[in-house]
């Protein structure tokens, strides 16, 4: 039997909310109770601290000076792409930077997809994607004469496997799928949708962008997942927004087309022509988000550098917010969410009426379709409540909710 | 009731009541003037019907699906609405935009009427998008008759 795990003590759960200054803010005249992690992370100080360092004392651009500040930001700024690799188990090489994962899915679509989707092939994605991983692929089917396959759902909120392996053949060149939904908190297969996309030749594109806040750092691995592409925001990893990750396979990367171009991704240009640089510089033209890269690198090095059991919290703390929400009166829960986040309906109240209520109490929590709106469709419903968590939440996060949520009965009854 | 001031304000007991007996929430098939407008944040849609007698706005409806503040906006500009001439009705629709753009110690335009009990949207800029969701759609109403 598989020992249940626990909450963090409390003395150490309180060293984690120091670290993190905005935890400590009062809104409406009540402490904060931050539940709108899906939506962004709350920073740490060592964050805040490699920010303002970067605009102090790394204030030159990067790989292009000679002096003193130029150098210290391009040291700093470099030192991020191995640790990135290292958090995803890949090869330093293998790590772009991004403005985020909306950017990092729209490298892929606009360089490798236009590259290797034609007339009559197909791209597949699942009925639980964000709009980030949904548009772009409308687009390039739409631009290459493509089809866009939608693979259903059951009703728990899991990515159905049946229904995929309907429709997968070799037309399908690519198959795009969230590795976290940020709706449902269902966590897909990775591993084995990966295996059967490549039997049929399709490359394998996950949206990590709920994932890695979450998930213990083996199931983050890329090269256990299988995927070819693994895509997330900086600013959902307890880092600044603006920034974010794409990884993609060396031998892809090597072949594929620049996107951007412009400065920084060139090996040489005269004026009719222009040579361009290996991956990763290939796909970053343009000044980089320095700072955003290098508060980046603080986020992943003190995530990483927290207890393991930090995810173990989570887990714990996640099972007690599902349980108090299905608790609370007139709430219905969508799906059967298995990490992070737990989105809910509250009969008779509008999701926004309901967050604006749980806002008074000084409880933040997400209203709207959360950028899957085709999702709510699917599930009957306009739009949803979400509350959705860090490791530096605490069960008293989690009553705060709880009676916030009765109290929206007594506006609303 | 427990609820601390600031709620109150914005679900004002006006808010409240428009929101569970809402008027005018109806379709309108005599309508000459009527537009549709979707909130992209959360995927409402309100409809705003308008009936009009040479000058004046003789019937007023909505169909609405969205939060209390956008269905009781809605169902208080149908009846503020009705009787208005169409320059009244233009001008009630910018006193109200300037209304919910204000600051929230930014006096009271009495002209509005009840809409007035929508003042607490003035100190929440998330909700503003709701509460101005129905007057939107009448502004695209009157600027365009219904085909």
């Amino acid at each position: 039997m598989i020992p249940e795990p626990l909450l963090a003590q409390e003395h150490e759960l309180a060293r984690w909310r120091r670290d993190v200054p905005a935890l400590a803010l009062r809104v409406h005249d009540h402490p904060l109770t931050y539940l709108d992690n899906a939506a962004t992370t709350l920073k740490p100080q060592a964050v805040i601290d490699a920010v303002t360092q970067v605009a102090l004392a790394q204030a030159g651009n990067v790989h292009r000076g000679v002096h003193a500040l130029a150098e210290a930001a391009t040291e700093a700024f470099d030192a991020v792409r191995p640790q990135v690799a290292r958090f995803l188990g890949a090869s330093a090489d293998e790590v772009i930077f991004t403005s985020g994962a909306t950017a990092s899915i729209n490298l892929v679509a606009h360089s490798l997809g236009r590259q290797v989707v034609g007339p009559g092939d197909a791209i597949v994605v699942t009925e639980l994607e964000h709009h980030a991983n949904l548009v772009p692929w409308q687009l390039l089917c739409a631009e290459r004469g493509a089809e866009l396959r939608v693979v259903a759902i059951l009703e728990d909120g899991r990515i159905s496997l049946e229904d995929l392996a309907r429709k997968l053949d070799r037309r399908v060149k690519l198959v795009a799928l969230c590795h976290l939904s940020n709706v449902l908190g269902t966590v897909a297969p990775v591993a084995e949708i990966a295996a059967m996309a490549h039997a049929v030749g399709a490359l394998v594109l996950v949206d990590g962008a709920q994932a890695v806040a979450h998930l213990a750092p083996a199931e983050l691995a890329v090269s256990r997942l299988g995927c070819d592409f693994y895509v997330f925001s900086a600013h959902k990893v307890f880092g600044p927004t603006g920034t974010g990750v794409l990884w993609g396979r060396r031998e892809l990367l090597a072949q594929m087309p620049p996107w951007q171009t412009g400065g920084e991704m060139i090996a040489s240009v005269d004026y009719q022509r222009a040579q361009f640089r290996p991956p990763p510089e290939r796909f970053e033209a343009g000044t980089p988000n320095i700072s955003g890269v290098i508060g980046l690198g603080a986020a992943l090095h003190y995530l990483t550098n927290l207890p393991a059991h930090r995810a173990a919290h989570e887990a714990a703390l996640h099972r007690a917010l599902c349980a108090a929400v299905a608790g609370a009166p007139g709430v219905t829960i969508l799906g059967r969410p298995q990490a992070a986040v737990v989105s809910f309906v509250v009969a008779r109240a509008h999701p926004h009426d309901v967050a604006t209520l749980l806002d008074q109490r000084g409880v933040a929590v997400r209203a709207g379709h959360h950028c899957a709106q085709p999702l709510h469709g699917r599930l009957g419903v306009s739009a949803s409540c979400r509350a959705s968590l860090a490791y530096y939440n605490s069960l008293e996060d989690v009553r705060a909710l709880a009676a916030a949520l009765s109290a929206v009965r007594e506006v609303f009854p | 009731m427990t609820e601390p001031p600031a709620a109150k304000s914005l679900y004002h007991p006006i808010i409240l009541e428009h929101d569970r007996n809402p008027r005018g929430e109806r379709p309108l098939p005599s309508a000459t003037h009527q537009a549709a407008l979707d909130n992209p944040l959360c995927g409402d849609q309100v409809t705003m019907r308008l009936r009009v007698d040479g000058d004046r706005i003789v019937e007023a409806a909505f169909e609405a699906r969205g939060c209390a503040v956008s269905r009781a906006a809605a169902s208080l500009w149908t009846e503020r609405l009705t009787g208005c001439s169409l320059a009244e009705a233009t001008d009630l629709l910018e006193r109200y935009a300037r209304f919910c753009a204000e600051p929230p110690e930014a006096p009271m335009d009495e002209a509005l009427g009840e809409l007035i009990a929508l003042a607490g949207v003035r100190a929440a800029r998330s909700r503003r998008l709701c509460a101005t969701l129905p007057s939107r759609a009448l502004e695209q109403a009157l600027g365009k008759r219904s085909s």
